[in-house]
């Protein structure tokens, strides 16, 4: 394991060089998990954490001639882990910068996640170049989304560490689509951080694109903190890396907030996509509703744990949870665990998980209908997953979205003949 | 048009069809009767090229084809269309978009240019209106939450818009009362041509009260027992099938 002593440290305000410390003891005190852990007994993370992982050194965004997937609206762009000032398109009223060029972030930053119990938010907070900082004062709507990227040149057993954090105002709304992409398939560790506050009434869009080298390592921890009334609606999409692991929770913080969290996993050959979430219902008339779908090609393997806690004060809370796969070859596998703890007593709680295959009588009556067998697989492959994506808004986001789904879906069919 | 040889046919090792022979002529309307069980349902999926049904012996010729090579898009785009006895429910499709690109499917392959949304909405609504169908099951998910007369009833309107040369109608009288039940049967009647051909495989005659065919075919233990004229339909619906199956066990005995 590398442990960088090369990080630029210099600029770095007293409390940020403090957190950073303290992050460092921790991360060199604390063990990897290891499929011994509960947590990760299905993930092993080993045989990647024996390669010598280095920050990249020469990081040439200057010569990029093209980033991808560009969607509309604002956009905060990091090359390798260094923001790209020539990629990025900031607004004037509101704050899209990075911690290293604005202010604000300081109350926050770094409060949400806690690093002493786990070793990749410890290596992250103790190792992070610069990190993203949107904030959307009170009672304020963009009209564009904000696109935040991070592009991987594809520097080999690099690492980097993408940090973000987000804060919406009382009665403010907000559209992000965070993607993660790279232009070659090289083997990398992408291990990223984000904390996201909502505050009263406040409703974000959250859609993350994980498109990383099909070589890779991704490791996200993700904290979402609601106040009352506030909305939390996320999209999570799983195409990329060979060995991925999501990690996001969201606290219902307040009475009556709300959370929508969905994902997608589109995953083939020896891809591994494990998604983890935990819904924290700790206060009132909360409501979650969560639906992650999975189609699995090759031998991929999808492990999807969805926690959902309800707190003893948190009466009237009516939490739901799907999840469901479809394998698309013998060699694919899902493990799929609800965790439910229930303290409440006035609840409602459902949750299933469904594991199938692709209609074989659908595609026999679609291609008697004259569409080609893969122009039809396509289609049910989508229609799988049409309850989740149907839920974004129109618009060029869930354009391209679609565009990539289906380009990825093509080529399970291709391997499927 | 169509000539069916010594068809032996087998699913999940199971023998169904023992040896099925006939002709149809362009122009001509035969019925396939027999009771439950008889392989009439085996015979149609076998024309449309359903994977499980495995051919263990005879050839079946379509325009002088093999149609045994053929996959089922493509026996589709040579014009062979099946209406299902029971439609396929495919939530994340709308109709209309799934009827466009069949059309489309079916128009490159005979060298027709492609039908934009706006030339494919006015064609859609002629047949919409040759069926008397109701348009706005065109914006729903096809067959998702149709009723069992709706969905009969968007498989003849698949069957207006793909215009094939042969059309086999699987138990498409099963479920629909008798108003829906005429209005399919007047939607089947219109797209009858001297130029095309229908198989009507049932197990009642109720629906050859309203679409005459020319010939009927008894079907029993996967072996047509029995040819006839439309007469031979009505002497089925007074007598049942068992005079058939009399008549069939003495001949054997």
């Amino acid at each position: 394991m590398s442990s960088q002593k090369n990080l630029k440290t210099e600029g770095w305000p007293e409390p940020v060089l403090q957190l950073r410390k303290r992050a460092l003891d921790a991360y060199r005190s604390i063990p990897f998990p290891t499929i011994h852990d509960e947590d990760w007994r299905f993930t092993n993370v080993a045989p990647f954490l024996k390669i010598p992982f280095e920050i990249p050194r020469a990081s040439r965004p200057q010569e990029l001639s093209w980033v991808p997937l560009v969607a509309e609206g604002w956009k905060i762009v990091f090359v390798d882990g260094l923001y790209s000032e020539n990629f990025s398109q900031t607004p004037a009223d509101f704050i899209v910068g990075t911690i290293r060029r604005v202010s604000g972030w300081e109350d926050h930053f770094g409060k949400l996640i806690p690093f002493d119990k786990n070793a990749f938010v410890a290596w992250n907070t103790s190792s992070f170049v610069d990190a993203a900082f949107i904030q959307i004062p009170d009672g304020f709507v963009p009209e564009k989304p904000v696109q935040i990227m991070f592009v991987s040149t594809g520097v080999p057993d690099s690492v980097t560490f993408p940090r973000v954090l987000v804060t919406v105002g009382k009665e403010s709304q907000l559209t992000i689509l965070e993607t993660h992409t790279t232009l070659n398939g090289a083997r990398y560790f992408t291990n990223a951080v984000t904390e996201i506050m909502l505050g009263e009434s406040a409703v974000l869009q959250h859609i993350k694109l994980q498109q990383d080298s099909l070589r890779s390592l991704h490791i996200s921890s993700s904290h979402v903190l609601q106040d009352r009334n506030s909305a939390y609606k996320s999209l999570v999409m799983t195409m990329g890396s060979e060995l991925s692991r999501e990690n996001l929770k969201v606290t219902l913080n307040g009475v009556g907030g709300d959370c929508t969290l969905n994902g997608i996993y589109l995953i083939g050959e020896n891809q591994h996509a494990d998604h983890h979430t935990t819904i924290d219902h700790a206060k009132p008339h909360g409501t979650s509703r969560e639906l992650y779908k999975g189609i699995l090609n090759g031998k991929s393997r999808a492990v999807f744990n969805g926690k959902i806690i309800v707190r003893k004060d948190a009466q009237k809370t009516d939490a739901e949870q799907t999840n469901k796969n479809m394998l698309l070859s013998p060699g694919a596998r899902v493990n799929t665990t609800p965790q439910l703890e229930i303290l409440a007593d006035d609840v409602k709680c459902r949750h299933g998980a469904t594991i199938g295959h692709l209609d074989e009588d659908a595609l026999f009556y679609l291609r008697t209908r004259g569409l080609a067998e893969r122009m039809a697989r396509t289609l049910l492959m989508k229609s799988f997953l049409q309850d989740v994506t149907g839920r974004l808004p129109e618009g060029k986001i869930r354009e391209a979205l679609d565009e990539l789904m289906t380009s990825r879906l093509a080529t399970f069919t291709g391997e499927a003949i | 048009m169509l000539e069916i040889k010594n068809l032996h046919v087998a699913v999940d090792g199971k023998k169904i069809l023992h040896g099925i022979n006939l002709s149809v002529q362009t122009g001509e309307v035969h019925a396939i009767m027999g009771p439950n069980g008889s392989g009439k349902s085996t015979l149609a999926q076998v024309l449309a090229g359903h994977p499980s049904y495995e051919v263990l012996e005879g050839e079946v010729l379509y325009e002088g084809k093999n149609l045994l090579e053929m996959i089922p898009e493509v026996r589709a785009r040579e014009g062979v269309f099946l209406a299902f006895q029971y439609p396929v429910e495919i939530p994340g499709v709308m109709n209309f978009h799934f009827l466009k690109a069949a059309v489309n499917e079916i128009r490159q392959h005979r060298g027709l240019e492609e039908l934009d949304a706006m030339e494919f909405s006015r064609f859609l609504d002629e047949k919409i209106q040759l069926v008397e169908m109701d348009p706005t099951l065109m914006n729903r998910r096809l067959n998702e939450g149709f009723s069992g007369g709706e969905k009969k009833r968007n498989e003849i309107l698949q069957m207006a818009v793909l215009d094939p040369k042969l059309a086999i109608l699987d138990e498409t009288d099963s479920g629909l009362d008798i108003d829906a039940l005429k209005t399919v049967a007047a939607a089947v009647n219109k797209l009858r041509r001297p130029d095309n051909a229908m198989l009507i495989v049932t197990h009642y005659q109720r629906l050859l009260n309203y679409i005459t065919p020319d010939f009927v075919h008894v079907l029993f233990n996967g072996r047509i027992v029995k040819s006839g004229g439309k007469e031979l339909a009505h002497e089925l619906e007074a007598k049942g099938y068992d005079w058939i199956k009399e008549e069939v066990g003495a001949a054997s005995a």
